[in-house]
């Protein structure tokens, strides 16, 4: 479903030039899960802008269920990124002039595919139902974490772009969540790429892979 | 240090934004600089039409050949009238300027000490004389200095500051004009006449029967029209007053926008050890120095800016007035201006400081709708007392405008935040991107307020002073028709060959002599029409109240000014010129300044009154064919200095007259809403990027830039339109302040308040595409960078 084929970006830091992806290339099949690992700074979260078509590669492609994304034009990235993918941001990215009932229900109503008793069910199991009238700013940490991986999944996406889900759950929810991630994930036949640090998480998806040097390895734990 | 070493750095990397908050503060600055300059120099130029000594006088009399001889000043003593001697003599000054001495008994002039010049001055100098002359003038001949008069006679005087800077003085090929008293000017001068006397008073018929037989013309002093200027000098205040509101609300919406930058990190400082005095310290004196360094390059952009308005406003003034514009004390100015200016930073201070509250949890990005609902309420409470309170204070009903302003702008707040609250919910969950828009409207509103207020309230007094202003043309277009109802007027020097050439189109032709001339009723300057030929005269005016007074008695009929000025209504006596009249009617004279009354035609001759219209007519062409008509007008012509306009003619050149006048506060209207629409635009930049990220977001949900640009420029559209309907029903009371408030109590005399619609749709759509405009430089700029550093903003 998802082909990421020898993708490489750089960014520029001062005069000098530094390469964080070099040659990326995986695929992932529909209903699959993976998980990407690597220590801070090795361009993890990067590499899912990209799959998100939230930035340009410098050279490879991206493939999803065979249509060029990364080099497609701007109507197939807005469709692919409306309908198909969902990202669950590290620094939650919600909306916060609506409340948080707004936010959970935006994707799925732009989509029109409002599924009231899944969403309610979302809502329950990641224990939000007491923060849906509440305004964003109002929200802990953990609790727009949480937020946003309901408002992701809400549309029911074929790809779900996580970057950090639990990073700042503690252990009971961030075990919660991870769960619920990937039970969702199978049960809508949604594609999952999680960026993550922590390997107990990572060792939860079907495949594990490790980023470093730009270049990205099957993780051996 | 390192909060500097911040600032510094700051400034560094967002140097665009830095530039554009500097910019609206400059802008704010020039354009209170330049429209308080303009309103200096109308307030200068006015007060120098001021003519010192006879500015109080009502009457001059005059002999047959000018001069008025020692006999007959001596028969007018005797008849009992008390007039005061004057004696003109021409001068030369030791410099060989050439100057022009007007004597006047001093034991005589009886407002000599209520001007509270020391009279007994002269005795007491080395000299033992002086003359009085401008403080420009006085300045210049500090020294004592060597008269020389037309006789050869030579007197040593001083010369000393009148008090009053008569404009004449800054005309170069104007003599020098110089006052004192009749002893000097007997001394210089070889004739013994008297150059003319002067009346303070009005005269009995008796009086006026003695002067006519001693063959002394009596001609009304030339008062300058106080009355117009003082209603252009309100018009300029009000603008300046609008001015000020406008550009205190820029400056504080500049320092907001940049407060509104600086509030996350202040909050780190706070973390980081920094005390909250020790910051509020450090952010006021940033914004203090910004506000100096922008005040002072707007002032100077100001003064330029006014500068380069001076022909302008030089050449109104003397289609106008008849008046040179005066130099600008910029002594005076300065000081003013900065005050303005010191007073518009420190308000807008502490409004801004008032956001750098500590607490994060206190950065409401929304209004306080509790705070604005009391603050609107309490002034509010104070508009409606002022409105009931019958003060007639322009000071003070510049106040209450003010207030009405700031009652606006927080109830403006509040309804837009409200009426955004409602859309927002209102509109069904399956439209999120609307729904979207409309909460986050509301935080656009939140950080943008000021803007807002600003652009409120220049779009108030630019519907309210346009609404005023047409209503005021509509009015004067009334008055005209009014009084220039026949259907030509002519003015000949010979006026007996005209009305015999004339007679030969009788009866068709009617011919009807326009008596009129200027009495003091009660101190006050009241024109006087004859009535005789009603047919023309009286029939077209539109009475408020009249009645049929019993045929035994003058009538007469008086405009509503003079009913208003002497509270006079129908069936009154009154004695007018020593004979008993009674008001008759009272009719509409919008536009006019003066009091004016209609009075029958013998009187003009009966009373001695000194008629300017002797060589003066209107001709009305009853039914007179196209052929007929050629023949008068050929008729016209062919008379010698004989000149002849229609009423379609002098209406059009009065209009014309009117239009510059207004376009004079048109103009300063529009610099306020210039400034106001710019402060506009760089909130919206302004805003737009700190939205930027939120907004970038629905980009990451796959919403089109496309859709995203017209629901951006929508909300925006919706504030405006918001504002624009709410700015209305404000603008309207503006305007009836002006006229029946304003207007009414300084001039005694209103109009009738009529609203055109189609200008407030024009200034909507001005409005509209401005900041559409804005916005969408705003939004391309946006798509130029990655979708991940946008995101990245947040």
């Amino acid at each position: 479903m998802l082909v990421v084929d020898n993708l490489s970006k750089s960014v520029h830091d001062g005069n000098t030039e530094r390469k964080i992806l070099d040659g990326v290339s995986f695929s992932l099949e529909a209903s699959n899960s993976m998980a990407i690992i690597g220590p801070s700074g090795s361009g993890k979260s990067t590499l899912l802008k990209l799959i998100a078509t939230l930035d340009v590669p410098d050279a490879g492609g991206i493939r999803f269920r065979g249509e060029d994304i990364s080099g497609g034009s701007s109507k197939v990235q807005n469709a692919y990124r409306k309908s198909h993918a969902a990202v669950v941001f590290q620094d939650f990215n919600l909306i916060d002039c609506i409340s948080v009932s707004d936010n959970i229900s935006f994707c799925a109503q732009l989509n029109k595919n409002v599924d009231k008793a899944y969403i309610e069910k979302l809502v329950e199991t990641l224990n939000i139902g007491s923060l849906l009238t509440r305004s964003v700013q109002q929200l802990s940490g953990g609790e727009q974490q949480r937020v946003a991986i309901a408002r992701a999944l809400a549309h029911k996406p074929d790809l779900l772009l996580a970057d950090e889900p639990t990073g700042n759950l503690d252990k009971t929810n961030s075990d919660a969540v991870a769960k619920l991630l990937i039970e969702c994930c199978e049960s809508l036949n949604t594609a999952l790429v999680l960026v993550t640090h922590s390997e107990q998480l990572a060792a939860q998806t079907q495949r594990v892979m490790r980023l470093e040097n730009g270049r990205l390895f099957d993780a051996v734990f | 240090m390192p909060y500097f070493n911040y600032i510094i750095k700051s400034y560094l990397k967002d140097w665009r934004k830095v530039a554009l908050i500097f910019l609206s503060l400059i802008i704010g600055c020039a354009g209170l600089v330049s429209v308080l300059l303009v309103n200096e120099t109308a307030n200068n130029t006015l007060q120098a039409q001021q003519v010192p000594f006879s500015s109080q006088v009502h009457y001059m009399i005059k002999g047959e050949s000018g001069d008025v001889t020692k006999a007959q000043y001596v028969s007018v003593r005797k008849a009992g009238i008390e007039a005061v001697p004057t004696k003109s003599v021409a001068i030369t000054l030791p410099d060989d300027n050439q100057a022009q001495l007007t004597g006047i008994d001093f034991f005589a002039f009886p407002l000599a000490q209520e001007r509270k010049l020391n009279l007994n001055e002269p005795s007491s100098t080395a000299s033992g004389l002086v003359v009085f002359a401008s403080p420009t003038i006085a300045e210049k001949y500090s020294a004592p200095v060597l008269l020389t008069g037309t006789s050869g006679a030579k007197l040593r005087v001083n010369v000393l500051s009148n008090g009053q800077d008569n404009l004449a003085q800054h005309e170069k090929s104007e003599p020098i004009h110089l006052y004192a008293d009749i002893n000097i000017a007997t001394t210089l001068s070889e004739a013994t006449s008297l150059s003319h006397l002067w009346l303070f008073n009005e005269l009995t018929i008796e009086q006026r029967q003695a002067l006519a037989a001693l063959k002394l013309t009596i001609v009304p002093n030339q008062i300058p029209n106080t009355n117009l200027s003082n209603s252009f000098k309100n018009n300029t205040l009000a603008m300046a007053l609008l001015m000020f509101i406008v550009a205190i609300f820029v400056i504080s919406n500049s320092v907001n926008l940049l407060l509104v930058q600086r509030l996350k990190n202040i909050n780190i400082f706070y973390q980081l050890g920094i005390s909250k005095h020790r910051l509020i310290y450090l952010q006021t004196l940033e914004i203090v120095t910004l506000g100096l360094i922008g005040g002072l390059v707007g002032y100077v952009i100001g003064v330029f800016g006014a500068q380069a308005l001076h022909p302008f406003t030089s050449k109104t003034f003397t289609n106008l007035f008849y008046l040179s514009v005066s130099s600008i004390e910029m002594g005076n100015f300065i000081g003013f201006s900065l005050l303005a200016g010191v007073s518009g930073v420190a308000f807008a201070l502490v409004l801004s400081l008032k956001m750098m509250s500590l607490n994060p949890k206190q950065h409401k990005t929304t209004s306080n709708l509790r705070r604005n609902v009391q603050h609107s309420s309490i002034i509010g409470i104070f508009v409606l007392l002022s409105f009931s309170l019958p003060i007639t204070s322009i000071l003070w009903q510049y106040v209450i405008i003010a207030g009405l302003l700031l009652f606006g702008c927080h109830l403006m707040t509040w309804l837009l935040t409200l009426i955004n609250r409602i859309i927002a919910k209102t509109i069904p969950q399956r439209f999120p991107i609307a729904r979207f828009f409309f909460f986050d409207a509301q935080r656009v509103l939140g950080g943008s307020a000021i803007a807002f207020c600003a652009f409120f309230i220049a779009i108030t007094a630019n519907v309210g002073m346009n609404t005023m202003v047409d209503s005021f043309r509509t009015a004067t277009g009334t008055w005209i028709e009014q009084q220039f109802n026949a259907d030509l007027y002519v003015a000949s020097p010979a006026p007996v060959r005209l009305l015999k050439e004339l007679s030969k189109f009788e009866p068709q032709l009617a011919v009807y002599q326009r008596h009129k001339t200027t009495l003091f009723y009660k101190q006050q300057l009241t024109e006087v029409i004859s009535f005789e030929n009603a047919a023309y005269q009286v029939l077209p005016l539109q009475f408020t109240a009249v009645i049929k007074p019993p045929t035994s008695v003058e009538k007469i009929y008086i405009n509503q000014q003079m009913s208003r000025r002497h509270n006079l209504s129908v069936g009154e006596y009154i004695k007018l010129a020593g004979v008993n009249v009674v008001v008759a009617g009272i009719y509409i004279d919008y536009g006019n300044v003066y009091s004016q009354v209609h009075w029958p035609d013998a009187n003009f001759v009966s009373l001695n009154l000194p008629s300017v219209g002797v060589n003066r007519f209107a001709l009305t062409l009853n039914g007179v064919d196209p052929k007929t008509q050629d023949a008068v007008e050929n008729t016209l012509d062919s008379l010698e200095q004989t000149s002849y306009f229609s009423s379609q003619q002098i209406r059009d050149i009065t209009i014309t007259t009117f239009d510059r006048t207004f376009l004079f506060t048109g103009g300063l209207n529009s610099i306020t809403l210039l400034v106001a629409l710019f402060s506009l635009l760089i909130s919206v930049i302004l805003m737009e990027r700190y939205n930027r990220a939120q907004h970038t977001l629905l980009y990451s949900f796959g919403i089109v830039s496309l859709q995203q640009m017209v629901l951006n420029l929508a909300q925006y559209l919706v504030q405006i339109s918001i504002i624009f309907i709410f700015a209305v029903p404000f603008a309207l009371a503006l305007s009836w302040l002006l006229i029946y408030r304003v207007n009414l109590d300084s001039f005694q005399w209103s109009y009738p308040l009529l609203v055109s619609p189609s200008q407030i749709v024009t200034l909507y759509i001005y409005s509209v595409l401005a900041c559409s405009l804005a916005l969408l430089i705003t939004l391309v700029y946006r798509n130029r960078s990655s979708i991940s550093e946008r995101l990245a903003l947040s």
